[in-house]
């Protein structure tokens, strides 16, 4: 007989089938050998089999509104709260985009600040009064184009002179 | 929900000791399950995941109403009241069962707390593995070992103590 006696944790462990199978054939032989150990085990497993016992006594049936309960609130299309929304569009897969367009917004506004035009000239209504031949110089031969002053002026004839020399 | 109800509105009322409370828990945990119904590994036990939601319930409910949930038995190892503020249903069946008399392994399982309670129906009435009542209550196998051996001694004292007294 072996004189060692299981510790009563491995009785119960022997009892609800948990020893590994070295363990549970040494518990098994040491129980058929050692009455004490024996008298130990058989009031754990009777005192699991109360509890058994106990149960099946007291066990009832589902009640029938349980099952409609669950079927009502199953097939009822869930409320969402507003917070629960929130809380939707701070998932990641919604968070994460809506955050990097964002920050690219963000980065093409700033850039677009930085590189604006330093200021624009405001431009006086005089100017265009004032500088009207020079806008219409710009198109010298259009046939509405006045005929600039030093082409129209007396003072050609020494020019005209020096074309007939060269004759 | 046919096949699990009975068995879940069952173990949901060995936790809670009263109807409205197991009804209750038994709804919401399958309304959790319709809902999470796509994270459920094929594989798995179904019993295993619909406990774990009816033990994660009840021990948020516990701590949100009581705080108690990991309670040390009271000294005077007077039953407790859970489930809500209810006070436990004690429901005595007039029968012996396998040498214990049930009226005190009922009100001796209603002293015990929740976290007791939980491990030892999970032990040996609903006869999980200590592995599956690890994944069900969340914690190592060990910690199954040594909450289950504490849990049977308070037991055992606690069968002993009331069947002393009881007429």
């Amino acid at each position: 007989m072996n004189q060692t006696h299981p510790p009563l944790e491995q009785l119960v462990e022997y009892l609800h089938g948990e020893l590994a199978a070295p363990q549970d054939a040494a518990v098994h032989a040491h129980l058929a050998a050692c009455s004490q150990c024996a008298s130990a085990y058989e009031a754990e497993a009777s005192l699991t089999e109360a509890l058994r016992t106990h149960a099946k006594a007291a066990e009832r049936d589902l009640p029938s509104g349980v099952v409609a309960a669950i079927r009502a609130r199953v097939e009822r299309p869930r409320q969402i709260s507003a917070w629960e929304n929130l809380r939707a569009l701070l998932r990641p897969a919604f968070a994460l985009p809506i955050a990097a367009a964002l920050g690219i917004a963000l980065y093409l506004g700033t850039s677009a600040w930085h590189n604006r035009p330093a200021g624009v000239t405001p431009i006086n209504a005089a100017y265009y009064v004032n500088n009207h031949a020079a806008l219409t110089a710009a198109a010298p031969f259009s046939e509405d184009a006045p005929i600039p002053a030093m082409l129209t002026s007396d003072d050609t004839s020494g020019d005209q002179q020096s074309v007939d020399e060269t004759r | 929900m046919e096949q699990y109800g009975k068995a879940t509105y069952n173990f949901a009322y060995r936790l809670t000791g009263n109807e409205p409370d197991a009804r209750d828990l038994t709804q919401e945990a399958f309304i959790r399950v319709f809902r999470a119904w796509r994270s459920f590994r094929p594989g798995t036990s179904f019993l295993s995941w619909i406990y774990r939601i009816v033990t994660n319930l009840h021990r948020d409910e516990l701590r949100r109403h009581k705080g108690r949930y990991q309670e040390e038995i009271l000294d005077a190892n007077e039953p407790q009241h859970v489930g809500g503020g209810r006070p436990l249903a004690v429901e005595p069946i007039e029968e012996y069962v396998d040498g214990y008399p049930s009226e005190p392994v009922s009100k001796a399982l209603s002293a015990l707390t929740a976290e007791q309670r939980q491990i030892v129906l999970l032990a040996d009435v609903e006869d999980f593995s200590y592995q599956e009542i690890g994944e069900i209550v969340g914690c190592s196998v060990g910690t199954v070992r040594s909450r289950l051996h504490r849990a049977r001694g308070q037991l055992r004292n606690l069968v002993n103590r009331y069947m002393k007294t009881s007429p």
